[in-house]
């Protein structure tokens, strides 16, 4: 039995293996030239400018129109099917958010946006206050509020309550109102995301597409890419994972009212992916496996199979991460295991092969 | 075998040959060493080479390591009203709700840059004219020392703050104009009746690298360039302050916050939890807001334990200090010729080595480059804030630390100096030194261009 499983592990492993070489035609093993280095990481940076980063907070930003739309019709036509529908489009859109959380910086860090929209945990003494108070709950006024009383999470426990509880019903025109400023507010920083980076606004574009006092050589650029994406890893593996894990503690948890943890956290290694691959929403352009593959083949597999490893260490859990952590506790150990390789990689081999072969 | 004789005369030769050898030594002195010295290591063994001020020290041990990263979850955690299950302690009344919040990605606040914006990463400390039974700043009735901007629902914030910026026009030797922003401050919708000749000072949140560092300088190294009488005539004196220490309660050297009143991290930990968060620990246990109506009366105090005070204040003392980059281009090397010439030397001091301490080795005895000596100095009436602390007079501010200077755009999106931000670039922040600096302000606006440009981009370097 032990064979056979272990046959057929090395066989999955080697097929995925194999799928990720076979991704893009092969390739021969050839050391680039400093000259067509610096080309070839100009290309990659411009196509995640391009491809990855800009499309990807202007879907944020219709994302977020989008979730505004269904909250407005939950509050004009308050059905439990259209409680369905919003709580779909929160979830669509903080998919977009946690994959885009594998590039954390730029205007939504300079512009202080991501406390404005993913603050944790919620001011819930607050929260409740709110509610049964007769303050105004206009836009301005929710723009104001402290950044754990809007946001997604904020926006989560109204729209799912604890243990996913809410009824269509039980909606309060309080609720009401406070829903559709915290929507609004939320598209509004996502907006923001988007046009930072776009050329005729913020035009951070610019700032990462080129050689300024900012980004100081090509280096500098991929090194901040590589260190968000390992920073991503890091948080989600030694934090929202682990430190929930070793408390055993489900109040940590973070997206607890709508059970959407273990999609956030799969999101967030896939957009790690997305930007190795330089790959977003089926389009697929140059990404660091390009240099990668430049010089170290065996790392790019490396790189790829624990990736893989890792994204699909989600799919085997039967529970919820609240409860997963008290029954399916040796796959959270695995889960863990696989995004800390994962970071430890990017740190140990990536940024060095980098740093010793990019200007 | 030899006999002893002859061992004795060996050992005498011997002797005499060291002595002789000391006695010719050139005397060196530690900024000559620095040129044989690898410049880019600004914080020694404890520098990182990656762009960012959240590397841990590269040299700790495992367990301080983990130190370290239950400090830097604490640093980046929300926190919220109590009672809570997670965080709870925020306010009543309070400036931001978390460590991280003002120190975005362990860097520089922002001033508001509209009048009337919401101050967010910024904050005001107040005080009435006089001192304190310690020589402090007097509390002001009905707000104490810091005007907390924001609170917890339903309860009514200090106030707030609006500025404006008058304009102040310059030129350069060579013909070249400049305008400064000088700021006022106004308080607006303020809970309490505001007494009058109240004293307000902006305060920048600043960049919290290379800290264990600078704690490891020793009081001696502080006293050794203190030099109050300007002794030696160079137009420079500089000073310590003596401040209060809340854990030994006596009076002991401070040195760090812009006006050096603060002796330990430990302390400023616990006082940015007190004053900016309004969360009560072992060290400051009572509300800011005790004896004011938004006092909260619950029986919580201290809201965060022993532990965790002292997990962030190791997480402060174990940040990195960003290497120098470009320290080999020659404009680069012109800017630092630049530097020395004009003596901005003679404040922000170009090396130092850490003391020995026995507890701490991985901060022991180190190279450091800090551009700082950590004493106060006069910088002229435009910088003064009028409202003294301790030993620090209105217009005399701590030299602060200029290593990571450089990186303030890549890692906080913008750049504001001094310790109020009006200085919206390095080349601005220069023009506003008076004061003892007054002589090298001038002899920087008598700088060619280059020159001029080339002590910038030496300054960016760092």
């Amino acid at each position: 039995m032990n064979t056979i499983l272990k046959t057929t592990s090395l066989v999955a492993l080697a097929t995925i293996v194999t799928l990720s070489a076979c991704r893009k035609k092969k390739e021969e093993e050839v050391v680039a030239t400093p000259a067509t280095a610096e080309t070839l990481s100009q290309e990659v940076i411009v196509s995640f400018a391009n491809k990855i980063a800009l499309p990807q907070y202007n879907d944020m930003s219709t994302g977020a129109t989008s979730l505004v739309n269904a909250v407005a019709n939950l509050n004009a036509n308050t059905t439990q099917a259209n409680l369905v529908i919003a709580q779909q489009e929160w979830k669509n859109l903080r998919s977009t958010w946690e994959l885009s959380e594998a590039f954390l910086f730029g205007p939504v860090a300079d512009q202080n946006l991501d406390p404005n929209v993913d603050d944790w945990p919620v001011n819930k003494n607050d929260f409740d206050s709110v509610l049964v108070s007769s303050s105004p709950l206009t836009d301005s006024v929710v723009a104001n509020y402290q950044t754990s009383l809007k946001g997604f999470h904020a926006l989560e426990y109204i729209l799912f309550d604890v243990n996913q509880s809410k009824q269509a019903s039980n909606i309060t025109a309080r609720e009401k109102q406070y829903m559709t400023a915290i929507a609004n507010d939320l598209k509004s920083n996502c907006t923001k995301m988007y046009t930072g980076w776009e050329q005729n606004n913020g035009n951070y574009y610019t700032t990462f597409t080129t050689t300024n006092s900012v980004y100081t050589n090509k280096l500098q650029t991929l090194i901040t890419m590589v260190d968000a994406m390992a920073g991503i890893c890091g948080e989600v593996g030694e934090g929202k994972i682990k430190s929930v894990y070793d408390g055993q503690d489900a109040t940590q948890e973070e997206s607890q009212f709508s059970n959407n943890s273990f999609a956030d956290f799969k999101n967030n290694i896939t957009g790690v992916r997305n930007v190795y691959l330089g790959v977003y929403k089926g389009t697929d352009d140059k990404g660091l496996e390009d240099i990668v593959r430049q010089y170290n083949l065996s790392l790019d597999g490396k790189i790829k199979q624990q990736m893989e490893v890792a994204i699909n260490s989600f799919n085997g859990f039967t529970k919820p991460f609240g409860q997963a952590i008290f029954d399916e506790r040796t796959q959270i150990t695995s889960t863990i295991n696989a995004i800390n390789a994962l970071k430890t990689t990017l740190e140990t081999e990536l940024k060095p092969l980098l740093q010793a072969n990019i200007k | 075998m030899p006999d002893n004789t002859t061992k004795f005369r060996v050992f005498i030769i011997a002797g005499y040959c060291l002595i002789a050898l000391v006695a010719c030594r050139k005397p060196q002195t530690i900024n000559d060493r620095m040129e044989n010295y690898d410049e880019r290591l600004s914080g020694g063994q404890q520098t990182t080479f990656n762009e960012t001020f959240d590397d841990v020290f590269p040299v700790l041990s495992a367990s301080k390591v983990a130190t370290h990263d239950l400090g830097d979850a604490v640093f980046g955690s929300t926190f919220v009203t109590a009672p809570a299950p997670i965080n709870p302690g925020l306010g009543p009344v309070f400036n931001n709700v978390s460590c991280g919040s003002c120190h975005v990605n362990n860097g520089v606040g922002k001033p508001p840059v509209n009048g009337n914006d919401q101050v967010q990463s910024f904050l005001f400390k107040l005080s009435m004219p006089g001192y304190d039974a310690h020589g402090g700043s007097v509390h002001v009735p009905n707000y104490g020392v810091q005007l907390q901007t924001r609170a917890v629902f339903g309860v009514q914030p200090e106030g707030n703050v609006s500025i404006a910026y008058s304009t102040i026009q310059g030129e350069f030797s060579d013909g070249e104009k400049y305008s400064l922003q000088k700021p006022t401050y106004t308080i607006t919708n303020p809970y309490a009746p505001l007494p009058a000749g109240v004293l307000i000072s902006p305060r920048l949140p600043m960049a919290v690298i290379g800290l264990g560092l600078l704690d490891a300088l020793t009081d001696d190294w502080m006293l050794e360039h203190q030099d109050v009488n300007d002794a030696n005539n160079d137009g420079i004196s500089g000073k310590v302050n003596y401040v209060w220490n809340e854990r030994t309660q006596t009076k002991t050297i401070g040195r760090f916050g812009w006006k050096a009143t603060i002796p330990t991290i430990e302390q400023q930990v616990a006082l940015a939890f007190n004053e900016d968060m309004g969360i009560t620990s072992p060290l400051f246990p009572v509300e800011s807001t005790y004896g004011q109506f938004q006092y909260d009366k619950l029986n919580d105090d201290s809201e965060i334990n022993d532990s965790i005070l002292s997990t962030v204040t190791f997480y402060m003392k174990s940040l990195a200090v960003t290497a120098r980059r470009n320290v080999n281009d020659a404009t680069v090397q012109q800017g630092k010729s630049v530097f020395k010439q004009l003596n901005c030397s003679g404040c922000h001091l170009m090396t130092a080595r850490t003391g020995v301490n026995m507890g701490y080795a991985e901060v022991s005895n180190q190279l450091i480059f800090p551009f700082t000596d950590l004493l106060l100095h006069d910088m002229g009436n435009d910088l003064s804030d009028n409202r003294p602390e301790f030993d620090a007079l209105g217009s005399e501010w701590r030299t602060p630390p200029l290593w990571g200077i450089g990186l303030s755009q890549k890692i906080n999106g913008n750049t504001h100096y001094l310790h109020d931000g009006r200085a919206r670039s390095l080349e601005e922040a220069i023009l506003w030194h008076s004061g003892e600096a007054e002589f090298a302000k001038n002899n920087f606006k008598a700088l060619s261009k280059t020159d001029r440009n080339a002590l910038v981009k030496f300054l960016q370097s760092l």
